[in-house]
């Protein structure tokens, strides 16, 4: 069982606090995103699941096993770096066996491991090479290979793909995410790209300054952000400040709003978060939807967004799909918003 | 915030210190500090011990004679005075001579690059006695270089370098002269090319870029290179030795006959001292002014 | 230009000395004379059968190659521990270690010459071993230190990740990788300790003398074209050593 158990982890740099109280449960098999901006913890948090920093507090469980105190050779993990990290002075072959032998695996067992490892990334014939003369996709490979072949409890991946160019990094991505899938082996993923997080992962962790600021599939994640950050990071939102009383929400410009499902009865300071897409555009005065007027259109090749402007002095985007047939505004026209209840949310 | 896990008390770690960066270095700390510190604190010891040359030799007392000795003594400041300004004039004729190099070096790319790094670096694989020998065979009255000036009619005498401050100078500058091209290579290399872009751009001439862009940012080469190569002109011992022979003594040359040839370790002492604390101030003195200066070109 | 030409005499006044001793160990004339007059080898013969200089060169081979051993590990291991140095005490013991360049080893000599006859050094090859050391280990720092700055640091982590306890990620990965640095550093360490004079002029015993030694007390008082000689193998092997080493070295760096 290789499930992973991180308590209380906290990490200090003298007044510097890069890790905050972080939590979390990884199941068996799991591929979990780490998500933030830089300087948020993501990388420190990799890190001292490795062992290359030690925690200033908190404990790392591996199957149920404490493994803070063991130093980074006994953890029974593999790290695929953001430079790949090859041995340069090897080849293939030396890289891939490093570990294995490293780790007193049985000499008559590294060949066939060595092989397999090259199969599962595509690399198979690839072993006298040497990492200069490999391209960075196959670089990326060959570090993939090399601690897949350690069948390792856990696998850490730090920015792997930030190296490579756009085409390359949306295929090693899926690459990536099926291979994991094919081992099973418990992953985790670190990134600030939100689109590899998404594809990628069984779970995400958005972290913000050091604290998870929500976990969650990646559909929780989008749908039903539980903060301000969340639902700004991720995506575009259309943020609103006001307040919820006697069941109707408020603006601070006092523009009057329907609630959201399963919203609270009152609260003071509170956001009012929709989605760009998840606003229709329909003809003004049509019941329940709100008045507003175009003031900016912008194409954006597959997607049209549209700046409104409502009668408080509220601003919204939408977002609609480029299509022929719905494209019949124009700038200051007037049009009716409609939304779902289920689909505006109030956060904190 | 969200936590998807149980809580749990959580007590701090003690923080685990990496020792290994102190354990490699202790071995050549350990060296250092016994065969160099160890070494010059004996050195300052032995200087205030008495000395009587010619008799008991080195006395087991405790005074100030030498340093008196020497600081008031007006031969031996001369010899001071001599070795300072030995070197300010050498340490000036690398500056002089290495920037027009250094410069077409750090704009070299490939081959030439190449072929001039070898011309600086070649010199500083040869010992120092061997680069002197040369320096005699053409410094002397009549070596290659008198006898060409006189060829070609420059000069009807020989002009004499050998045993006097001239030839010490002149080969002390081409032993020093790689030294300072190095640092100022290194620093005309950091400045970033397009400053050089940015400024013609702006419509400055070549003159007013050199003096106003290169100069400047290359200050903490020059002042490094000029530190370097000013130390090692004030202890340089053979080439003063060989060309200013006994009649130009130096630092260097009088420390060595008063510690070896005299045997008088306290006064040696005593003046290696004086040495090194004017060293230690003009250092102190030259990082000052730099410190200040390169201020502004940051 | 005007800057070329000027290169130019720069770059021949700072070859000029080598040049002439190079040529005249061919002179037939009996002493040194340049341009040199006529063409012979008879200087490198003398040379050779002179028990005088090639015994001192000798000695001067297993001094530089015993201190060079003991520069070069004492250095490499100084250079990995300031490269891996985090928080203050970096700057301070990186000048301290490097500090022996700058020292006149004219007071470093006597200092030490005062130090061994207290401690029984005096006059011994060990004492000469190890004064050679303390003066060539900042070289090699160096030279360690600037190829280790082309050094990624995150093979080491995955040595380690990938199961290498210290020794197997020191002995596998990292030291191959700096060994362009740890070369270069060694053979300047041998080149300096062979052709260091002033402190082995104070330490050396009379059993002891180096080719150096030999050959400033020969240069101090005569002039003869074997000096020439001498000096022309010293420079054709120095020369010949150096500089594919730094070219090597220095191409990796200067890309």
């Amino acid at each position: 069982m290789s499930d992973l158990q991180l308590q209380g982890l906290r990490k200090t740099y003298g007044a510097n606090v890069a890790v905050e109280n972080l939590s979390l449960d990884v199941r068996d098999g799991e591929m979990v995103a780490f998500l933030g901006p830089s300087g948020c913890g993501k990388t420190t948090t990799l890190r001292m699941v490795a062992g290359f920093v030690a925690p200033t507090a908190g404990t790392i469980r591996v199957g149920g096993a404490d493994i803070t105190d063991l130093p980074p050779n006994r953890r029974d993990m593999g790290m695929v770096f953001q430079s790949y990290a090859l041995f340069p002075h090897m080849t293939v072959r030396g890289n891939v066996a490093f570990g294995l032998k490293a780790r007193h695996v049985n000499a008559s067992e590294v060949p066939p491991r060595i092989a397999d490892a090259l199969k599962l990334v595509g690399l198979s014939g690839y072993e006298e090479r040497y990492p200069r003369e490999l391209s960075g996709g196959q670089q990326q490979r060959v570090a993939l290979a090399r601690v897949l072949a350690l069948r390792p409890k856990l696998l850490l991946f730090d920015e792997p793909l930030s190296n490579l160019d756009a085409k390359l990094r949306v295929q090693m991505r899926h690459e990536i995410r099926s291979l994991q899938k094919e081992v099973g082996i418990t992953s985790l993923f670190v990134t600030h790209d939100q689109e590899e997080a998404m594809t990628i992962a069984d779970r995400i962790v958005v972290m913000n300054v050091g604290r998870i600021e929500q976990a969650g599939t990646p559909d929780e994640i989008y749908d039903a952000p539980r903060t301000r950050f969340v639902a700004d990071f991720i995506g575009t939102a259309n943020l609103i400040p006001g307040r919820v009383a006697d069941g109707r929400f408020r603006s601070t410009r006092g523009l009057e709003l329907p609630l959201p499902d399963g919203a609270q009865a009152s609260a003071d300071e509170i956001v009012l978060s929709l989605r760009p897409e998840k606003i229709d555009m329909v003809a003004p005065g049509t019941p329940e939807s709100v008045p507003a007027t175009i003031t900016r259109m912008t194409k954006l090749g597959s997607t049209v967004e549209y700046a409104v402007a409502l009668a408080s002095g509220d601003a919204l985007v939408v977002q609609k799909q480029n299509r022929s047939d719905r494209n019949n505004h124009e700038v200051g026209g007037q049009i009716g918003l409609l939304w779902s209840r289920t689909d505006a949310r109030l956060l904190p | 915030m969200s936590q998807a896990t149980s809580e749990l008390a959580v007590t701090e770690r003690p923080e685990r210190r990496d020792w290994s960066p102190l354990l490699l270095a202790a071995p050549n700390l350990v060296w250092l500090l016994l065969f160099m510190a160890g070494a010059l604190v004996m050195l300052a010891i032995m200087s205030l011990h008495g000395y009587e040359a010619g008799g008991r030799g080195i006395l087991p007392t405790w005074e100030l004679t030498h340093y008196k000795a020497f600081l008031t003594d007006r031969f031996f400041l001369d010899i001071l005075a001599r070795s300072l300004l030995m070197s300010l004039y050498v340490t000036l004729w690398c500056l002089l001579l290495g920037f027009p190099f250094a410069y077409a070096l750090s704009r070299l790319r490939g081959w030439k690059r190449a072929v001039l790094y070898f011309v600086v670096l070649a010199p500083l694989l040869t010992s120092a006695v061997v680069r002197t020998f040369g320096w005699m065979i053409l410094l002397s009255n009549n070596g290659f270089i008198n006898k060409t000036l006189m060829n070609i009619g420059v000069i009807e005498m020989p002009i004499p370098m050998m045993y006097r401050m001239t030839g010490i100078v002149i080969a002390l500058v081409q032993v020093l002269l790689p030294f300072m091209i190095l640092a100022l290579d290194a620093a005309l290399l950091n400045i970033d090319r397009q400053l050089y872009d940015a400024a013609r751009n702006l419509g400055a001439g070549a003159s007013r870029i050199f003096f106003q862009v290169t100069l400047p940012l290359t200050l903490p080469g020059i002042v490094s290179g000029s530190i370097l190569v000013f130390t090692l002109a004030i202890s340089a011992f053979v080439t003063p030795a060989l060309i200013g022979g006994p009649r130009i003594p130096v630092m260097a040359t009088l420390i060595y006959q008063q510690g070896i040839a005299l045997l008088n370790w306290p006064f040696g002492g005593a003046i290696s001292f004086v040495l090194l604390a004017v060293l230690l101030l003009i250092l102190g003195l030259a990082l000052a002014i730099a410190g200040r200066a390169t201020r502004g070109a940051r | 230009m005007i800057l070329a030409a000027a290169n130019l005499l720069i770059g021949l006044f700072l070859l000029a000395p080598m040049i002439v001793v190079v040529a005249t160990a061919f002179t037939t004339t009996n002493y040194p004379v340049f341009p040199p007059v006529g063409f012979t080898f008879k200087w490198f013969h003398q040379f050779l059968s002179s028990a005088d200089f090639t015994d001192a060169m000798q000695r001067s081979a297993i001094l530089a190659t015993v201190s060079t051993l003991l520069s070069t590990t004492l250095g490499t291991l100084s250079a990995l521990a300031l490269a891996r140095w985090r928080g203050r005490g970096q700057q301070a013991v990186t000048m301290f270690m490097l500090s022996p360049i700058l020292f006149p080893t004219i007071v470093l000599g006597l200092a030490l010459l005062v130090f061994y006859s207290r401690v029984g050094l005096s006059g011994t090859f060990i004492g000469l071993v190890i004064a050679h050391s303390v003066v060539t280990t900042p070289f090699v720092i160096r030279l360690v230190l600037a190829g280790l700055a082309e050094f990624d640091s995150s093979v080491e982590e995955a040595a380690r990740n990938l199961g290498a306890g210290w020794w197997r990620t020191f002995f596998l990965v990292t030291l191959p990788l700096i060994r362009p640095g740890v070369l270069a550093g060694a053979i300047f360490a041998f080149i300096l300790s062979f052709d260091e004079l002033v402190i082995t002029l104070f330490l050396a015993g009379p059993g002891m003398q180096t080719l150096p030694i030999r050959i400033y007390t020969f240069v101090e008082y005569s002039s003869a074209p074997t000096i020439s000689a001498i000096a022309t193998v010293l420079i054709v092997a120095w020369v010949a050593i150096g500089v594919p080493v730094y070219a090597r070295f220095l191409s990796i760096r200067h890309k």
